[in-house]
């Protein structure tokens, strides 16, 4: 049996193409669980430098992290080279729905792009260690290294993202198993992301609060994106209660494990620390109900058939209005007894100002990436599956040799 | 045998992640008295001269010991008052006998001052340490900088564009169905 890719030889070799699929058909869940790590350890590793303090290499939010990303890593490299080998032995079933890279390297493009994440992320790591030489230990956690380091965990988890839109698009509907594990993805990519977001500006832009309009950039696009890939009633919810779950688990264990590590080497929370979630604490806390108003607007348009057009940016423009009008700035973490009374005063002071321009600025945001949301869920769903509907043939996304039925 | 080869390498990364942190500790380059009211204070700097953007620990040791002492620290550099760094002083981290701020970065050139009011038996007391010419900041230009750093984004929005331009959301009937 041949295939149609330039330069691979063919060689039948049966078990090994079975192996592919089989490790394939496997690979969601390990990596699943890598992308889950990558955020724990993060999240960790901001609380170890709030609470307790020192930084070396060697820490334990730092071996959840680089374990986290390695376990994806090693994933993608798997997948990718046992699927290459397959592809060299003739097998035309293992190229389904795979991409190339390196001319004759191929994988289904989330493996591809999650194991550029992760190499990106060694390399950047061996650039922070050299900044550290120039800079001294981690002060911020917006550095050049450390956007590298951020951008790559997010490449990783982007990889996660096409891997489980991938297995959506495998079935005519999503599997129950497929569904959830590409809204947990999407949940952990969002959650994962905040906190950076939060962190490029400062917290009072003008009339403007910042953290307001994050939360209406990234919310209705992550809650509409699901929507729109799954294409499921309750999909936006399903996100919503990951990532609450996700908030929930961090927010508890995530402050008590950092007590726990700093007193079992023999070191102390810092006097000036209260111990709070600091980045569980940067996530919005009312996304479900968000959530339940995206998914009741989609519902009621689809029912009435109403267009799309209009449903879409509504849906995200209401996602934001619940956002900041229950949450109009975050459970900011250091903001308590132990702040400084004239931080507090002023962070009031801004708040009230920054209310009605904030939420109008916001329902604008939340409208624009709710629409920007959908659409790259068509995309998504377009370029890890059967092309969509009305275009296909301007769609081939995957390298289906000739004549291999899918 | 897979497992006994694995139990070293296993044991000694345990072992950093055990000692390494509670080792991290900088050494004092420079120091300075201050007398705050009543109370002389010793004020510790691990870096000297500070450089901006570069990180350092400031350790405060009032004569007597911090025993019964409070103290607040207020730090004004040329763009106002660093909130970020300023407020009650705790212990320093690894150095539980004296206040201390580890970890920390002057976030710009210029004239900095330290208040640190200090309260305790005898009454309070301010100093006020400088003025600290904080040095400018090391290494490579910031934008070239973060221009590297900002690589992997530039390959995401490649890959966005690239997947955009292919299925082209706007003509498919999958982006205007609801279902």
């Amino acid at each position: 049996m041949a295939t149609t890719v330039p330069g691979i030889p063919t060689v039948p070799h049966p078990v090994l193409a079975s192996s592919a699929s089989r490790v394939r058909a496997r690979a969601g869940v390990p990596m699943l669980v890598g992308v889950l790590c990558s955020f724990l350890g993060f999240a960790w590793d901001i609380q170890w430098h709030v609470d307790v303090g020192p930084d070396t290499f060697f820490t334990a939010p730092h071996l959840v992290l680089y374990s986290g990303i390695a376990v994806t890593g090693l994933v993608c490299l798997a997948v990718t080279l046992l699927t290459t080998a397959a592809a060299r032995r003739g097998d035309p079933a293992a190229l389904v729905g795979t991409a190339a890279a390196f001319g004759s390297y191929r994988a289904p493009l989330g493996y591809l792009v999650g194991g550029f994440g992760a190499l990106s992320f060694l390399l950047y790591g061996l650039l922070d260690q050299w900044w550290h030489s120039v800079y001294g230990f981690d002060v911020a956690i917006v550095s050049p290294p450390h956007v590298g380091l951020i951008l790559s965990i997010f490449v990783t988890m982007l990889g996660g993202l096409l891997v489980f839109a991938g297995e959506v698009r495998r079935t005519e509907r999503p599997t129950p198993g497929a569904a959830v594990r590409f809204a947990a993805a999407a949940a952990i990519l969002f959650a994962f992301l905040t906190p950076t977001v939060l962190d490029t500006l400062p917290w009072f832009v003008g009339p403007i609060s910042w953290p307001g309009v994050a939360t209406s950039l990234l919310y209705p696009a992550m809650l509409l994106l699901v929507a729109s890939t799954l294409r499921l009633i309750g999909a936006a919810t399903l996100a919503a209660a990951l990532f609450l779950l996700l908030q929930a688990v961090s927010w508890v264990t995530i402050p008590w494990v950092t007590r726990e590590y700093a007193e079992a080497i023999g070191l102390f929370l810092r006097d000036t620390t209260a111990n709070r979630p600091v980045v569980p604490g940067m996530l919005p806390s009312f996304l479900l109900v968000a959530a339940l108003a995206v998914d009741g607007l989609v519902w009621a348009f689809r029912r009435n058939r109403l267009p799309v057009r209009f449903g879409v940016p509504l849906a995200g423009a209401v996602a934001a209005l619940v956002l900041n009008l229950l949450q109009p700035v975050p459970p900011l973490y250091f903001i308590g007894p132990d702040a400084p009374a004239e931080f507090l005063a002023m962070v009031e002071a801004m708040t009230s100002a920054t209310r009605i321009p904030t939420v109008v600025v916001a329902v604008i945001v939340g409208a624009v990436t709710g629409w920007f949301g959908w659409r790259l869920g068509v995309v998504l769903r377009g370029t890890t599956g059967p092309a969509p509907t009305g275009l296909a043939s301007a769609v081939q996304p995957t390298a289906v040799p000739a004549g291999v039925a899918k | 045998m897979g497992n006994r080869s694995l139990a070293a390498p296993l044991a000694a990364l345990l072992t950093l992640v055990w000692l390494a942190p509670a080792a991290a500790h900088a050494p004092e380059a420079h120091h300075v008295v201050m007398q705050a009211g009543p109370y002389p204070v010793e004020v510790g700097f691990s870096e000297w001269p500070p450089l901006a953007e570069r990180s350092l620990d400031i350790t405060f040791t009032p004569e007597g010991g911090i025993e019964g002492k409070t103290a607040t620290l207020t730090m004004v550099g040329p763009e106002g008052t660093d909130f970020q760094n300023s407020g009650p002083l705790g212990r320093h981290p690894r150095q539980r006998d004296r206040w201390g701020l580890d970890l920390i970065a002057l976030p710009a050139e210029g004239t900095w001052t330290m208040e640190v009011e200090v309260e305790g038996p005898e009454g309070a007391g301010t100093a006020t340490v400088g003025p600290i010419e904080v040095g400018p900041r090391p290494g490579p230009p910031a934008a070239a900088a973060y221009l590297v750093g900002v690589l992997p984004l530039v390959a995401v929005v490649g890959l966005v564009v690239a997947g955009w331009r292919r299925v082209r959301p706007a003509e498919t009937s999958d982006a205007r169905s609801w279902a």
